[in-house]
């Protein structure tokens, strides 16, 4: 066939695809209604996401100042008094909350102990429903995605339900043609629902970081809605005479973003057990090997360093050091068990990196999961971003008690529990404040879901090449 | 005709490897949620566990205490002496000093698993279980919103698959699949009028697809809840309840299948048409209207707490008002003058310290009770309103029954306060009275007893009324007349 007769026809194939869904108001109601949705999905989760961040900006706010305010106190007893700080709100939090309403929001901060985040959102909510979201990407990646996926299925099936697929042949219609034009006109649909809100939610990304975030997470979405709408036109034509096919459909769809990852948890639970209960045994264990601040009596560890410190000084009792030994005890301590928590922290997060590992096993079955994964990281509300607040929370602990136990050190001796520091001394201490995740850094733990995606666009593409090539569109009906 | 329609329907139904594929998955699936179900409660039994060792480990150390105080082996630290007065060696605490035994004598306050918590996981893994208490502030304590339990993030925020989230979320689609096609299979068969002729109408056909398939998918749901519910001994009401909760709901599925059948739709048009209902009533409904009740600054009155504890122990330290206060304190909680106390109550260290956490415990508690109200308001508004978005109001309730529900998190977090000012006051009490606490008064000290609340009737009513009318409706709708007798 000669390429300009191609072209016409082609031509001619997108135009009446075009014009019969035109014509099908209940899919352009559909797409009102969806488009609708998603933009109510950005106001909403903006709205939200202000009010939540509202009151843990307020909170830290007033517990620094408290924390600035007190009265003269021994540095110890201050560190023991502690502070708390809480997690700021990470770039895309409004678009995507990922695991953050499920982790704690705050961490009280004291001497001797890193104690885990409290405060989850989620625990004050009473209706918390985890199988669906208002925010815009999951809500894009779930209802969109599944009608992408439907509408690309009805377009597909559709000559082949009402038994007209020779009859177009007949006319001259090459199957080639039409499934591209099904295909683009499928996509048409589902991006017309979405670009909207999308392009409203782009009205709100404030910094550079935070639009290269914003644009990898619309490309990426637009990609996994096209490869559903593909996937679907696909099984529309290869599956379209059945009348069991939609609802087979429907059902792979489900199990494959609902059902899957989560049996995948329970498989990741059971293979990889991690429990607060045996880790905080396996560090109480190991705290009892080292030095101990509040130990009642002394210790092997205790009186190593103790005549450690009396050799430093070159002298025989506690009392006749130039420094107070109770202060660098205590940071003895911090120094330990900062070095026991970092190791069995460590392997309790490699755990729960393997428990991911199991569950992105589901990515094989569908790629929603894949995208929802990229979208969190995307909007670095991933697990990665809570695990990386409760570092820089400890940092700051570590940093701020050790600073007062060193101020303690240098300004008392041995034994003075009654010193205090002087007045205005504890609001020389900032606020925390840790650094904003990077896109640059956020970028490589979303590249396997980047590439899944690609993978499964390209299973999409091949699924529209396979049934063109065996004609099945002809043959239907 | 029902009946024999119905004999005819179990012999497709028999013989349709599709649906009974569909089925074999519920099954599967729903007993996988069982095992999920039940692993978290023994996890959350163990963590109660763990903590109660630890806490019995601390009371025997201070029995010990009074064993060594009886044959005269150990003498424990005096507190009334200034500490460079202390002997050298541990610090042994005395259990007598009330002030001491309150702050070593560690009680347990648990909150028991849920009759049926390996059904519906549902709040439990979001709030603490357990709170090991003693009479410090219990701002230093309590810890809210803090996980129960170790759980992946990804896997805790994704939910647990547990056999309510199988009822909510596959249990309609195992219904689609069986019912989509009610009356559209013998009209795309060709069939219809053999079937008229044997006596069938639509209505007919459609109670008969609806009692075997509705039925079938029911049998396997009541053997699951039975299963689940015998393998921790769960009671009888409870888990006939749950069942009939559960029964109601996929009556309203099959209503909505059959109504959508009634329509007379094509086997496609009816799947899609049920496959939009589904993801528009289980996924998007409950969010949204969850979303749309809860109001803003849910979080910020806990999120505040510890800035208003903090205040008061601020304002409570400024310099040379400290014995005002404790007069102050004495008269506003202990109804005592504090300068009449004997000598032997007066000392200050304790006195100072009580006073202030009263205080503390006073701004905390506050700020907790207007969080809890907040959320129970958001609450009582879902029981109102929730009953729009069936699933929501199924779940809330079959939660509400299984005893995991939010409400029954923040009865726990009451009960935890009150024990701890339980606490605080028996310690007070044995100090003004300049009362030791004897070995007998210490071994029989009230332990933390939960009192399983009322099962709120309204979250009850909300479920089974508004999913009980929303199938009523769709069994009215599908079983109408309009369109004559045909298929």
């Amino acid at each position: 066939m000669a390429p300009e007769l191609r072209r016409t026809l082609m031509k001619h194939t997108i135009a009446l695809e075009f014009q019969l869904l035109l014509r099908d108001r209940a899919v352009g109601l559909a797409v009102a209604l969806l488009a609708a949705l998603l933009i109510i999905a950005v106001l909403a989760g903006r709205n939200a996401q202000y009010a939540e961040t509202a009151a843990l900006d307020e909170a830290a706010t007033r517990i620094q100042a408290e924390w600035a305010g007190q009265p003269p106190k021994n540095p110890h007893d201050a560190a023991h008094y502690g502070i708390l700080v809480y997690r700021p709100a990470a770039p895309l939090q409004a678009m995507d909350p990922g695991v953050l309403p499920y982790q704690g929001a705050a961490v009280f901060l004291e001497a001797h102990r890193r104690n885990t985040p409290f405060l989850s959102p989620a625990s004050v909510r009473a209706a918390d429903g985890r199988f669906g979201s208002t925010r815009l990407s999951p809500l894009l990646q779930l209802a969109g995605g599944f009608f992408a996926l439907v509408i690309g299925y009805l377009v597909g099936a559709r000559e082949s339900r009402r038994g007209i697929a020779p009859l177009l042949i007949g006319v001259g219609a090459r199957p080639a043609n039409l499934i591209a034009a099904k295909a683009l006109m499928t996509f048409i649909l589902v991006f017309a629902a979405a670009i909207p809100a999308l392009c409203l939610a782009a009205s709100g990304v404030s910094s550079g970081d935070e639009a290269s975030r914003f644009l990898v997470l619309a490309i990426a979405s637009l990609t996994h809605l096209g490869t559903l709408a593909a996937l679907g036109v696909a099984a529309g034509i290869g599956f379209g005479v059945s009348r069991g096919g939609l609802a087979a459909v429907t059902l792979l769809w489900a199990l494959g973003v609902l059902i899957i990852p989560r049996a995948l948890d329970i498989v990741a639970e059971q293979a990889l057990p991690s429990t607060r209960t045996a880790l905080e045994a396996t560090i109480n264990a190991d705290f009892a090997r080292g030095p101990d601040m509040h130990a009642e009596g002394s210790s092997e560890s205790n009186e190593a360093l103790k005549q450690a410190v009396l050799a430093e000084y070159d002298v025989d009792r506690l009392e006749d050091l130039p420094i107070n030994y109770d202060a660098l005890l205590a940071e003895a301590d911090e120094a330990y068990r900062g070095g026991v928590y970092d190791r069995r922290l460590a392997e309790a997060d490699a755990r729960r990196r393997a428990q991911d590992s199991i569950r992105s096993l589901s990515w094989a079955f569908s790629p929603t999961p894949a995208i929802l994964d990229l979208s969190a990281r995307m909007a670095g509300s991933h697990a990665d971003y809570q695990r990386s607040f409760d570092d820089e929370a400890e940092a700051f602990r570590r940093d701020l008690v050790g600073r007062l136990n060193q101020h303690m050190a240098e300004n008392s001796r041995t034994g003075d529990w009654s010193w205090t520091a002087e007045d205005g001394y504890f609001s020389s201490f900032e606020a925390f404040d840790p650094p904003q995740p990077t896109f640059a850094r956020d970028l490589p733990g979303a590249l396997p879901a980047v590439a899944a995606l690609t993978a499964w666009s390209f299973v999409a593409l091949l699924g529209l090449v396979f049934v063109g090539q065996r004609q099945r569109f002809g043959r239907a009906g | 005709m029902i009946w024999r329609l119905a004999k005819l329907d179990v012999a497709l139904l028999s013989r349709s490897r599709a649906s009974l594929l569909a089925l074999g998955l519920f099954a599967v699936l729903g007993a996988l949620a069982i095992a999920s179900g039940l692993d978290w409660r023994a996890r959350y039994t163990a963590s109660i566990d763990a903590d109660r060792t630890k806490v019995d480990e601390a009371k025997a150390q201070l029995i010990a205490v009074y064993d060594g105080l009886e044959d005269g082996t150990t003498t424990p630290t005096n507190r009334r002496l200034p500490a460079s007065e202390w002997p050298d060696g541990p610090y042994i605490p005395d259990p007598r000093d009330p002030y001491v035994e309150g702050f070593y004598h560690e009680r347990l306050a648990a909150l028991p698993p849920g009759a049926l918590l390996h059904l519906a996981v549902g709040a439990s893994e979001l709030s603490p279980n357990r709170q090991i208490l003693h009479t410090v502030p219990l701002a230093n304590l309590a810890r809210p919103g803090e996980l129960s339990e170790a759980t992946n993030p990804s896997a805790l925020a994704a939910g647990r698959l547990d056999l309510l989230a199988i009822l909510i979320y596959l249990t309609p689609l195992v219904l689609i699949a069986l019912l989509y096609d009610a009356t559209a299979r013998e009209r795309e068969s060709g069939i219809s009028f053999l079937v008229m002729s044997l006596g069938a109408t639509r209505r007919s056909l459609l109670i008969a697809r609806g009692v075997v398939r509705g039925g079938a998918a029911t049998a396997v749901m009541l053997a699951l809840v039975g299963a689940g519910s015998a393998l921790t001994a769960a009671p009888v009401g409870v888990t006939a309840a749950f069942a009939l909760g559960s029964a109601l709901y996929m009556a309203f599925w099959v209503g909505l299948c059959l109504a959508v059948a009634s329509t007379r739709a094509s086997g496609v048009g009816a799947a899609a048409v049920l496959a939009g209902l589904w993801v528009g009533i289980t996924l998007l409904s409950p969010s949204l209207m969850e979303r749309a009740l809860r109001p803003d600054g849910l979080l910020a009155p806990r999120a505040l707490a510890d800035a208003e504890v903090r205040a008061v122990q601020r304002e409570w330290s400024r310099e040379g008002r400290e014995q005002a206060r404790v007069s102050h304190v004495g008269e506003r909680f202990w109804d005592i003058d504090v300068a009449e106390l004997p000598a032997c109550a007066r000392y200050d260290g304790p006195l100072l310290d009580w006073s202030v956490r009263w205080l503390m415990d006073e701004a905390y508690v506050r700020a907790i009770a207007a969080g809890q109200s907040a959320e129970s308001r958001f609450d009582a508004a879902l029981d109102r309103a929730g009953w729009i978005s069936p699933p929501l109001a199924f779940r809330r309730s079959m939660e509400v029954i299984a005893e995991s529900d939010p409400a029954r998190n923040r009865h726990f977090e009451t009960a935890v306060v009150d024990f701890h000012q339980s606490l605080k006051e028996r310690g007070v009490q044995h100090w003004l009275n300049c009362d030791p606490i004897g070995r007998e008064d210490f071994e029989r000290a009230p332990e933390f007893a939960w009192r399983e609340p009322e099962r709120n009737p309204a979250t009850l009513a909300s479920g089974f009324g508004g999913v009980g009318v929303f199938a009523a409706v769709a069994f009215v709708f599908a079983l109408r007349r309009p369109g004559g007798r045909q298929l």
